[in-house]
């Protein structure tokens, strides 16, 4: 291993640590979620220590390797959570469902009303799965993969902020639906978001980023492919 | 058994999984990603099955609980990115806004509408 790659990697796991312990300093404050301090954390030391961010991404690579075998993990607390879902089962499906094609046929409205190219609609469309699926759902040029990740972070970000709001406003004030709708419109973000929030209903969440991941895979691959 | 080989007992499983899943992906030629024919699969395997193994259960809970850790290579990429992508940017404003929350109202709408529903027919 170089030691950029031992730097970069030490800077990446020092300034998620610290993004965390500014989370629990700030008692949970939306605004100080780990998912957009460890970011800006990384940018400030990046620019401190005189390294390219590009060459920060470079070196810290394996951190994406661990990111797949969380995607695979993802399958525990789906299986936790599918044994004690009962009558909830068939609305959280139907639930996703919707969801899962609104965000898709949504995309592709935007796009045609915003005469936005073909290509850039495609690379935003899967938007609310999770980071690895929706990379491997796009072109592999860079530009491509920059519009699918910043659709990522906006969606993950916006659905993480807004969507506990918008629940409360549309009146739906389960917390076990509103856990669920966090994982499906904000994703792993919004896991952040329901762990701080609704901890005892996290697994939904889970379940939900997953269901909207395999949707959302299957609608770009059958459709937009 | 202590708990770090058993962690490491379940992330070699994971990481099994994820190249069956890589190779899935191979043969059928669909542009899924393998981590989630991995998922699909460890999904299928454990509901035919009577418990849940608790290396896999350390190791998927270890993993799940630093996802943002794994998420900065591509959350730094899209922050330097955002400047090339002047084309995109309404559509990723509209999409990011507008499009996520009408999905997660509607979805939450549906769950909750026929939670409500099933509920009166259970009473009933």
């Amino acid at each position: 291993m170089t030691l950029e790659k031992t730097v970069a990697l030490l800077l990446a796991l020092v300034c998620y640590l610290a993004a965390r312990a500014l989370f629990r300093l700030s008692g949970g404050h939306v605004l100080a979620l780990p998912v957009f301090v460890s970011v800006l954390l990384v940018l400030g030391a990046c620019a401190m220590l005189g390294m390219d961010a590009l060459d920060f991404v470079g070196h810290t690579q394996e951190l994406k390797f661990a990111m797949d075998l969380a995607v695979v993990g993802m399958a525990v607390p789906l299986h936790r959570v599918s044994r004690r879902l009962g009558g909830l089962l068939m609305p959280m499906l139907l639930g996703l469902l919707v969801a899962s094609a609104l965000s898709v046929v949504g995309v592709v409205l935007a796009g045609w009303w915003l005469a936005a190219p073909w290509d850039i609609t495609v690379a935003i469309a899967p938007k609310a799965a999770t980071m690895p699926v929706a990379l491997s759902l796009v072109a592999g040029d860079a530009t491509h993969q920059a519009v699918a990740v910043a659709a990522v972070f906006l969606t993950g970000l916006f659905g993480a902020l807004l969507t506990p709001m918008a629940l409360r406003w549309a009146g739906v004030t389960d917390e076990r639906v509103q856990a669920f709708a966090l994982g499906l419109s904000a994703h792993a973000i919004g896991l952040v978001r329901a762990q701080a929030q609704h901890p005892a209903h996290l697994e939904l969440a889970v379940a939900g980023m997953c269901g909207n991941a395999l949707v959302t895979a299957l609608l770009c691959s059958l459709f937009l492919g | 058994m202590t708990r770090s080989p058993i962690v490491f007992v379940g992330l070699v499983t994971l990481a099994g999984l994820k190249l069956l899943g890589d190779a899935l992906s191979h043969w059928l030629a669909v542009s899924v990603p393998g981590s989630f024919w991995g998922f699909l699969v460890l999904w299928l395997v454990l509901s035919g099955s009577r418990r849940l193994p608790k290396a896999l259960s350390a190791a998927a809970d270890g993993l799940l609980n630093h996802l943002t850790l794994f998420l900065l290579p591509s959350l730094v990429a899209a922050a330097v990115g955002l400047k090339l992508m002047a084309d995109a940017t309404m559509l990723l404003l509209v999409s990011g806004l507008l499009v996520t929350v009408v999905m997660a109202v509607m979805g939450g709408l549906v769950m909750s509408a026929l939670k409500v529903q099933e509920g009166a027919t259970d009473d009933a």
